[in-house]
């Protein structure tokens, strides 16, 4: 048993991961000195394992609307719902051991404040396993505030009329800055009312996962790809014509192939390395023809252990959290299966 | 500029307006008048009857002219959409014609929605929308107890024009007779026809065949001819005229005319002696039969005409053609052909069934005016002198009221219930219904053309062809496959239909005599003085006019207006005549007056050949016939409207350049006088939805016709003011990023019925085999093809206490409540709950049933009714197995014109059901290229396939849809969709927009390229479950996908025990009964085949109708033991029983046989 984990050891690697880029909702990243399977299992359980909220029950109480209560309740649960930690204000779980704790990752973590409904001792739901939104727009009443103009248009019912009873948390009404600034509806529609209608409703948010259901998937975009090892016979390319030099940018879809300094045009570098692999074998095709040596000058292979991530947050968790708590899920799994191996080897000897 | 949405069904409309504007008046002018005489004790007393006016009034309700009523309403209501019809009568009495008119109502006549006698009427699209209506209704159909009917357009045989046809059947008829015959559907003004059919006998002579009231007479050509000019004998230019002049001929000519030797010197009277039994009730009881022969000439002979010289004229055309066909000069008429069909119309059959209704009354009016003469001599002839009118009016509102319930039920079932058949070949399959399954579906009912029900059960397949003169007129691609395959076409979405008899009518009353003073001027040699001739009765011709007529015949072709024989002109004069004509028919001339619809057939002269049609010049104004637009080639190309007999004579070349044709070939050029408009006017309107569709094996486009039609969709914007029994609704409708330019004519963004999805072509998980599809579990959580079913029931409780008066004892009546009676409040107002429920059904509200928005799942009760005065109570139950939610719920009120029911406003209410129908496992699919498949699971993203973007496919269906069925137009539609995706904007999909130097693969390639994505539009893709790159690159684009109405939630059938037959004990049959699945014999032998007999005993025994019996082992009879085990100990002998299965029905075929006194034994081995 105990060669097992001298073996481990020896043969460990230790991946490292280096941010390339975060912006408000997608975020970039290298996974270093790993291979696929790892980087798979990041993905998927960036896309579902990650615990978010998401509205799972509606009651309602008056629907005068066109739109049926069904297809409402299902437009209200992919709202994304942000849970917001604020220091010192929100209270957290106290049932959370220090075991638990340590897995999660950050004080923002949904699950510091919240449990499954499933796993809460209370009958249906109560403040620690839910958050409960209310809803009610009545047409004839909002319609006073809107400009004369739009007075005969139709009410949109968005995201924005969602009053939630936890101060933490919310729904998103924007994945970002710039969609905020170019939208024409202040938030996410949910229904449109016309004269003498209203909608009354209250709703249940609760925690999930987005192997459940989609709406509590917190990522729109999680993907990987094998990071691409790029050399170029920079001799052999400044030796051509200048003309042959943009057939070989040319051959690929716009934006794959650049020069490095448009001015000088001399040397040619891959713009896009997220697109180069697949055209790897057309620039060599050609380079090869037009070699006198009949040599290809450009080389590109995936690498099997360092992979270039994208991810898009939908809003409901920071993309920077929804992969620390990928990562924390994996370490929750991996532990899981540590304990039990461990427990079997125990029973066996 | 017309919507072409609107136009979808412009020709039910106009004809139904044509109707009540002109052919209803024309119908009461062909009507025949009915004559009665009365032996009075001093004079005779004749009594004529005739119909004078029919009148129309817009639909009402309650007979009260206030309360309109709408289509809408009707159709909530589930009544009939009808107006008021009066119909009066003209009276006359000993000869006097005029003795006063009688008005009576005839009943309530189904309004066609939108004609002129509809209320929304003129509306535009808000006033539709205000009055609960589709912004595009289309109208052109009846709402009949609240469902929607339409007329069925069934191909007929083209009216006023010989025809020669070749029928084994014929000799059959009768000594002599031949298998040649030209027959000609003659059209009154009314638009009823009558076929006139001229039998050729072998011995020269020939027999015109008219059938009255359903009965064939056959008369020799000789008889009518000499009753229409009775001098024939002196006309020797006459036997020119009805013969082709040949040598051959002289033989026939001969045996014609001593044929005729018997004739009497009256042929009139002859004539009448053979109809005279037909026409008792029309004519007065003592007229001769001249009058018989004058009214059977007039009323059945060539009836497109009025004068009897243009009789003459048209019976000799006949007789030239048969001459003709028989001697192998001309071809047979193919009747199976578009160019010698036109459509029967809405109105057409209206007027001829109201006209034939009419006279049925009028002749149950005078049959019981005859009765009462019979039975009280005296009395009637006395009431008659003193007040005829009185007396007429009291007979006639006794049979004319029902009129209307007849046209009604006429279009409810499309049952022709007829003495004479009205010169049609089917009684049923006149109305279908109007299914809003979707938009698409909805407009083709419009569109369908069918060519008879008499030919669905036709062995041959040669009426199903579709023959070239078809093109252009019916779609070639919109046919169903199966049974109606052929039977059941579209016309083609340009084409139109010839609604009223000329549309230049109007402005220049006299087009016809314009049209022959320039037909003489250009050269034309005319019958007779023609402007007699045609319209005007005037009686029996004087004959000499006619000489005059046919000397120069030999070399002439004949020229027709409409079957009336204008005159004759030479071959290049009728070229001529031709050309100028066309020319001045079109848009740019309307001025001068010739109707645009006009159609110019000059069949030229190519020799007398079997091969050759006869050859003629034939124009047609006359309503019904098809035409489509071309344009006409010349220095200016005008759109010319064309006719389908006219389009065999033009050369019209595909394309607006002409032939192209290598310059080497140039000499072989036909010259083509028109061209098309467009490649794409061949096809009907669902057609020419599919995109890229010239792209795909044409069976796929067949099929894609088909499966639009099924698809879930928008079919209607007014959900809440229908009342349909049932409806499919997609949720998540987009307008397809692919569509072709006649998407966006007909506006089918507003009813839109499908998604866009990301399809990618690969083999993944073996869920994808065999036409099944995966989708992405997480496209179908937020929201992929998502629909609901809307089901409307109807709770009528007139009805339910029918049904049960049975256990009631009496037929009592029921009212819609849930009060419990028994717990009655104490007086002191306290409620008094111990007694029990307040409510019978606490589910339901007071008034008996749910609430809107309320959930109902299986067996819940949906309404609840209480028995007046008593506490018994009725409880609908929900008989569904799935869970409803209640939508709307309607009290329907009483039905109009039935005052007596005025006081039961509530026994009608109508709950309308909202299924909710996410895609489960079996739900069907499928793409705009004939490429269906079901649901087979349900993926997780995560495992999904995915590309280098992070897209995951919505849909993945397998590469071996592709080789075989060849729909490569799915494959540039996807290629095409990812462009429009990745350029943000719409790709036209028409169908021949690409061609060989413009490659479609190209033109997209290149945008997919440009949007830095592979030429072919394949893609390197990673495994969801691996994340290591597959083998080969994935084909991803996007589809517009259509979910179709086939769900497993309707079919699926299970049973593990359940209902059985009564007399067999074997389960029953039948999904609603939650009976079982046949297990059939070639069921049987596959599981004999595989050895697997136990299985097929716990099959056909065990689970079906397993009996435990005993049988007699000892006793040699071995009789499986009847309900008491004999008694045994008489005998010396010791009985065994032994305990064995057998099926039930075992045994009761051996009951069976005991009856007949046969026993059955069983041998018996341990």
């Amino acid at each position: 048993m105990s060669c097992y984990s001298v073996a481990a050891d020896q043969r460990a690697r230790r991946p490292e991961v280096e941010v390339l880029s975060l912006e408000e909702n997608q975020m970039s990243f290298e996974v270093k000195k790993t291979d696929a399977s790892m980087a798979n299992a990041l993905r998927r359980v960036i896309i579902a394992e990650v615990v978010t909220m998401a509205i799972d029950l509606v009651t309602f109480e008056e629907n005068t609307s066109c739109i049926d209560d069904e297809i409402i309740a299902h437009r209200l649960g992919l709202i994304p719902i942000k849970y917001a930690f604020k220091p010192g204000k929100t209270k957290l779980r106290e049932d959370v051991s220090n075991d638990e704790a340590a897995a999660m990752s950050s004080e923002r973590d949904i699950q510091r404040r919240f449990r499954f409904t499933r796993d809460c001792d209370c009958d249906g739901y109560c403040d620690w396993c839910a958050c409960t939104f209310k809803l009610h727009v009545k047409y004839d009443e909002v319609i006073k505030n809107v400009p004369e103009h739009e007075k005969n248009q139709p009410y949109t019912v968005t995201s924005i009329n969602l009053e939630s009873d936890d101060p933490d948390v919310f729904p998103v009404h924007f994945v970002s800055e710039r969609e905020r600034n170019t939208s024409s509806e202040p938030g996410i529609a949910i229904v449109k009312l016309a004269k003498g209608q209203e909608i009354k409703l209250s709703c249940i948010a609760k925690l999930g996962c987005g192997k459940e259901h989609a709406k509590w998937t917190p990522v729109s975009k999680c993907v990987f790809r094998p990071k691409p090892t790029i050399s170029w016979d920079d001799n052999a390319v400044r030796a051509l014509p200048p003309n042959l030099r943009n057939i070989i940018v040319d051959v690929c879809p716009a934006g794959v192939l650049g020069y490095e300094d448009e001015r000088d045009r001399t040397s040619i570098v891959v713009k896009n390395e997220a697109a180069i692999l697949d055209f790897t074998k057309d620039i060599q095709d050609l380079t090869k023809q037009l070699s006198p040596q009949n040599k290809p000058m450009f080389h590109a292979s995936a690498s099997t252990t360092d992979f270039v991530f994208e991810v898009e947050s939908l809003g409901g968790v920071p993309v920077d959290d929804c992969v620390l708590c990928g990562l924390n899920e994996i370490k929750r799994k991996l532990t899981n299966l540590q304990v039990a191996v461990a427990e079997v080897a125990a029973e066996q000897a | 500029m017309v919507r072409l949405m609107q136009s979808a069904a412009v020709h039910h409309l106009h004809s139904f307006n044509q109707f009540l504007q002109h052919d209803l008046s024309s119908a009461v002018d062909c009507a025949l008048p009915h004559e009665c005489a009365f032996d009075g004790c001093h004079e005779r007393l004749q009594v004529m009857l005739q119909m004078t006016a029919i009148a129309i009034d817009y639909p009402i309700l309650n007979k009260d002219p206030q309360t309109i009523i709408t289509p809408r309403e009707c159709r909530e209501r589930k009544i009939t959409y009808s107006a008021p019809m009066t119909a009066s009568f003209k009276c006359g009495m000993n000869g006097i014609d005029d003795r006063g008119t009688i008005t009576r109502t005839a009943g309530y006549l189904p309004i066609m929605v939108l004609s002129n006698r509809c209320h929304l009427s003129g509306l535009d699209e808000a006033g539709l929308v205000a009055a609960r209506e589709e912004c595009d209704e289309l109208g052109g159909y009846f709402i009949i107890n609240g469902l929607e009917k339409v007329l069925r357009l069934i191909q007929v045989p083209m009216r006023n024009m010989p025809m020669a046809i070749q029928r084994p059947v014929y000799r059959g008829r009768g000594a002599f007779y031949t298998q040649y015959a030209v027959t000609m559907r003659c059209a009154r003004s009314d638009q009823s026809t009558c076929t006139m059919t001229l039998h050729y006998l072998s011995n020269g002579s020939m027999r015109l065949r008219v059938s009255v009231r359903k009965q064939d007479l056959m008369i020799p050509l000789v008889v009518v001819l000499n009753a229409l000019m009775p001098d024939l004998y002196d006309q020797g230019n006459f036997s020119h005229a009805i013969s082709t002049g040949t040598p051959r001929d002289e033989g026939s000519k001969q045996s014609f005319f001593t044929n005729q030797s018997s004739t009497k010197a009256n042929p009139l009277a002859l004539l009448g002696t053979m109809c005279a039994s037909l026409f008792r009730q029309n004519l007065p009881e003592d007229a001769d039969d001249d009058v018989f022969g004058l009214f059977f000439l007039e009323r059945y002979i060539a009836v497109h005409v009025n004068s009897w010289s243009a009789k003459q004229d048209v019976l000799a055309l006949m007789s030239r053609k048969l001459h003709s066909f028989v001697h192998a000069k001309c071809c047979e008429d193919n009747m199976d052909s578009v160019s010698h069909q036109e459509l029967l119309m809405p109105g057409h059959i209206l007027s001829a069934y109201i006209r034939e209704k009419m006279e049925d009354t009028l002749g149950q009016s005078i049959a019981h005016m005859r009765r009462d003469a019979k039975n009280d001599l005296t009395h009637s002839s006395l009431n008659i002198h003193q007040n005829i009118l009185p007396y007429c009016s009291k007979i006639l509102g006794r049979y004319v009221g029902v009129v209307g319930s007849k046209i009604s039920s006429f279009i409810a079932s499309g049952n022709l219930i007829s003495s004479s058949g009205l010169d049609l070949q089917q009684t049923t399959g006149f109305a279908i219904v109007a299914e809003r399954l979707n938009k698409w579906r909805y407009l083709s009912h419009f569109r369908s053309v069918h060519r008879g029900q008499f030919f669905t059960t036709m062995k041959t397949t040669s009426v199903r062809k579709l023959l070239p003169e078809a093109w252009g007129f019916l779609c070639p691609v919109h046919t169903p496959d199966g049974a109606p395959c052929g039977l059941l076409s579209h016309i083609s979405a340009k084409t139109h239909v010839v609604c009223n008899s000329s549309n230049m009518a109007a402005n220049t009353k006299n087009w016809r005599i314009l049209l022959i003073d320039i037909l003489i001027s250009l050269g034309m040699l005319p019958t007779r003085t023609l402007s007699l001739g045609y319209g005007a009765k005037n009686g029996r011709a004087n004959s000499t006019g006619c000489t005059t007529s046919w000397k120069c015949m030999s070399d002439h072709l004949h020229v027709c207006l409409d079957g009336f024989v204008l005159g004759s002109a030479p071959d290049e004069v009728c070229a001529n005549i031709s050309w100028v004509l066309r020319r001045l028919k079109v848009k740019a001339f309307s001025a001068i007056g010739i109707d645009t619809t006009l159609e110019i057939a000059h069949v030229k002269q190519q020799g007398l050949s079997a091969s050759c049609p006869f050859s003629g010049l034939y124009l047609f104004s006359q309503p019904a016939r098809l035409v489509r637009p071309v344009l006409q080639c010349g220095l200016t190309a005008q759109i010319e409207l064309i006719g389908p007999f006219e389009q065999s004579t033009l050369q019209i070349s595909c394309t607006k350049s002409g032939l192209s044709l290598p310059e080497d070939n140039i000499s072989t050029i036909v010259t083509e006088t028109h061209a098309e408009i467009d490649p794409t006017v061949m096809l009907s309107f669902l057609a020419s939805l599919t995109p890229f569709s010239d792209f795909n094996q044409s069976p796929r486009n067949m099929y894609q016709c088909q499966m639009g039609k099924q698809t879930m969709g928008t079919p209607s914007h007014s959900f809440y003011h229908r009342g349909d029994h049932k409806m499919y609704r997609l949720l998540t409708p987009q307008s397809p990023l692919v569509c072709t330019r006649d998407y966006h004519n007909l506006t089918l963004d507003l009813n839109a019925q499908g998604t866009n999805s990301i399809v990618a072509v690969v083999s993944y998980t073996g869920y994808d085999m065999e036409d099944a599809m995966i989708i992405n579990k997480s496209a179908f959580e937020r929201g992929f093809g998502h629909g609901t079913v809307y089901k409307t029931l109807l709770v009528d409780l007139t009805a339910e206490a029918e049904r049960r008066k049975g256990p009631l004892g009496k037929t009592s009546l029921l009212c819609f409540g849930n009060k419990n009676t028994v717990m009655k409040p104490a007086n002191n107002g306290a409620k008094n709950t111990a007694d029990g429920p307040e409510y019978v059904a606490p589910m339901l509200g007071e008034d008996g049933l749910p609430s809107v928005g309320q959930k109902i799942g299986p067996g819940d009760p949906l309404w609840c009714a209480f028995v007046e005065n008593c506490n018994e109570h009725i409880i609908g139950a929900h008989k569904d197995t799935e869970n409803a939610y209640v939508d709307a719920i309607r009290f329907l009120g009483h039905l109009p014109c039935n005052e007596n029911r005025k006081d039961i406003t509530q026994h009608r209410a109508s709950i309308t059901l909202r299924y909710p129908r996410r895609p489960v496992i079996g739900d069907k699919f499928s793409s705009r290229h004939g490429q269906k498949g079901v649901l087979s699971v349900l993926w997780p993203e995560c495992d999904m396939p995915f590309c280098e973007s992070g897209l995951t496919p919505d849909i993945i269906i397998n590469p071996h849809a592709f080789p075989s069925r060849m729909t490569i137009g799915m494959l540039i539609e996807s290629m095409a969709g990812k462009s429009a995706a990745s350029c943000g904007r719409f790709h036209d999909g028409t169908p021949f927009a690409f061609q060989e130097h413009r490659k479609a693969v190209d033109f997209f390639g290149s945008q997919l390229c440009a949007a830095g994505y592979e030429y072919f539009g394949s893609e390197p893709v990673y495994s969801g479950l691996s994340g290591l790159l597959m083998r080969m690159e994935i084909f991803v684009g996007i589809v517009y996908y259509q979910r179709l109405r086939h769900m497993v939630s309707d079919k699926s059938q299970v049973r593990g025990t359940g209902p059985v037959h009564p007399l067999t004990q074997q389960p029953v049959k039948g999904r609603k009964r939650h009976g079982g699945i046949r297990l059939g014999e070639m069921e049987r032998d596959s599981l004999l085949a595989h050895g697997i007999s136990f299985l097929l005993h716990d099959r056909l025994v065990i689970c079906s109708d397993s009996h435990p019996a005993r049988v007699f082992v000892d006793t040699r009879c071995g009789a499986v033991l009847a309900l008491h085990p004999p008694n045994s100990s008489g005998k010396g002998h010791i009985l065994t029983l032994a305990s064995i299965t057998i099926p039930y029905v075992f045994r009761y075929l051996k009951n069976e046989l005991a009856g007949m006194n046969i026993c059955i034994g069983l041998f018996y081995e341990k």
